[in-house]
């Protein structure tokens, strides 16, 4: 064995790592050799001295600056968002999630395709089966929706009552600003009687016309069953009072008596509730004035909420107390 | 490579939950061989200070990684070793502490001087005075080695790892810790020798 190739395996050797034969040929060549035995005694030396080296204590306050530090870090962590604190913890269940997600994509995907082992052959009649059993489904929706016209006509005719009766509240509770239709007292109040049979609701009704038997401008609040009873007998004799709970509501009334040139339609354009008093705006409707020479006396009556606050006409500006009010 | 025990598990299990009593005693019962490993790389008390610091706050922050194959106080080992080998400062501070000398004073501890420590190898006087003077010439060796070739002696010949588990620790093969090593001895001899004469 030459020298170098003692030396470099002279570490290993120290170890007692080599084969067994090698291990003896260097222990040969080592007896035999000075240098390399000066050599390995010097590196035995020195290896051993490092062996012999004492574990080394911490210092005393070791452990003190140490809790110094974990309460900074311990400070740190709590401004920082639970999900950088728990990662560790979370990246399992996040990553659970995300395969549970993919897995129903993609299960969702090859239920809709045949399957990988099926011939052309096996998926034609499989798919003729599907195209049979849709073709029958419409077949029987058809069928459904040819039956549907008998059951359609009841429940559009209760739709429409529904919007028309929304419209209605909508109309009654806010300023009326539609033309009013030109029509007779009798025809209007016999058109709302015939909608509620005899009731009537807050705001869903009122009563217009160009003729009524009040032939004196009058603007009144009529609060019980008796005045309204006695105001519709000189408004519409020929027809019975409408039947109205006073309980609950109050009706407003407005007649623009006996004119011969103005043919313009008297209109509540607003009413507005405040703590201590209801104001009632009136007005003229100029484009639901009507043509001729025949006797002309619009009216409207409007219901409302049953209030014990004190009405007020007002018409353009001026206020009036109601005439014939309790 | 021996898992931890069912006392030490147990703490491992409160300190993850954030039992701060339980994480300092896993650091007592293992902070004289972290300590030490740290003094033996660094070759100076403040470095070891830091590294050693340094090393159980990593094993704070990532307990809950820690898969308990091991021992907790071999988990920090193996913390401290990445440490000090990804840790730039530490050399350079290594360089400045390699010219203190040994027949000086240690270090102070913290303001507090001492002398280094001479291992109680054997009752004759005579062999004490060479062994000492062989301790003092193979820190002062080892001191003067490179990276690679100390952290080979510190493992081998100071903590008495076996190959494999210096493999391990280093994520090397077998092989280069042999020739790694067989390298640092014969470093570490030429160095002995110029100390000793």
């Amino acid at each position: 064995m030459k020298c170098s190739e003692c030396r470099e395996n002279l570490s290993v050797y120290i170890d007692g790592e080599l084969p067994e034969a090698e291990q003896h040929d260097i222990a040969l060549h080592v007896r035999d050799c000075p240098d390399c035995a000066a050599v390995l005694e010097r590196m035995r030396r020195a290896v051993h001295a490092l062996s012999c080296m004492p574990q080394e204590a911490p210092p005393p306050d070791f452990m003190v600056r140490l809790n110094e530090r974990l309460d900074a870090e311990d400070l740190r962590r709590s401004r920082r968002p639970w999900f950088f604190l728990n990662w560790p913890y979370l990246l399992p269940g996040a990553a659970t999630i995300a395969v549970a997600c993919l897995a129903i994509v993609l299960v969702s995907r090859f239920m809709e395709i045949p399957l990988p082992d099926s011939t052309p052959q096996q998926v034609l009649p499989r798919i003729s089966q599907q195209q049979d059993k849709l073709a029958s489904g419409n077949a029987k929706v058809k069928a459904e929706l040819k039956s549907a016209p008998a059951v359609m006509p009841q429940a559009e005719a209760e739709r429409k009552n529904l919007v028309a009766s929304q419209k209605e509240q909508l109309r009654a509770s806010q300023p009326e600003t539609r033309p009013a239709p030109a029509a007779s007292a009798t025809k209007d109040t016999a058109s709302a009687m015939k909608k509620t049979g005899g009731a009537a609701t807050p705001g869903s009704f009122e009563w217009r016309g160009s003729t009524s038997g009040i032939q004196e401008p009058t603007a009144v609040a009529i609060y019980d069953e008796e005045a309204w009873a006695k105001l519709w007998q000189r408004h519409a004799p020929e027809i019975p009072a409408p039947k109205i709970d006073f309980n609950r509501f109050m009706a407003l009334a407005v007649f623009q008596g006996l004119e011969s040139q103005e043919r313009c339609c008297v209109k509540i354009t607003g009413i507005i509730k405040e703590t201590k008093k209801i104001r009632v705006f009136f007005g003229f409707d100029e484009t639901a004035s009507e043509k001729g020479s025949g006797p002309f006396s619009s009216f409207h009556i409007k219901l409302i909420k049953k209030s014990a606050a004190p009405v007020v006409f007002m018409e353009s500006g001026e206020e009036k107390q109601p005439v014939g009010t309790r | 490579m021996n898992g931890p025990d069912g006392n030490e598990r147990q703490l491992v299990e409160r300190a993850r939950t954030g039992d701060r009593q339980a994480f300092t005693q896993l650091v007592q019962e293992s902070s004289g061989r972290i300590y030490s490993l740290a003094f033996r790389l660094c070759g100076n008390r403040p470095d070891a200070d830091d590294l050693s610091q340094e090393a159980f706050l990593q094993a704070y922050r990532t307990l809950g990684s820690f898969r308990q194959d091991c021992a907790f106080s071999s988990w920090v080992y193996r913390i401290t070793v990445n440490l000090w080998k990804n840790s730039v400062r530490y050399e350079k501070r290594r360089l400045f502490s390699r010219h203190v000398s040994l027949d000086e004073p240690g270090e102070t501890d913290r303001g507090r001087s001492e002398p280094l420590p001479v291992p109680d190898c054997g009752p004759d006087p005579a062999e004490q005075l060479e062994r000492e003077s062989d301790f003092r010439a193979a820190a002062r060796a080892l001191d003067s080695l490179g990276k690679k070739d100390k952290i080979m002696l510190v493992l081998s010949d100071i903590e008495q790892k076996s190959y494999n588990e210096i493999a391990e620790l280093l994520q090397c093969p077998l092989g280069t810790v042999r020739s790694r090593l067989s390298r640092a001895r014969e470093n570490l001899r030429q160095a002995f020798e110029k100390i000793t004469g």
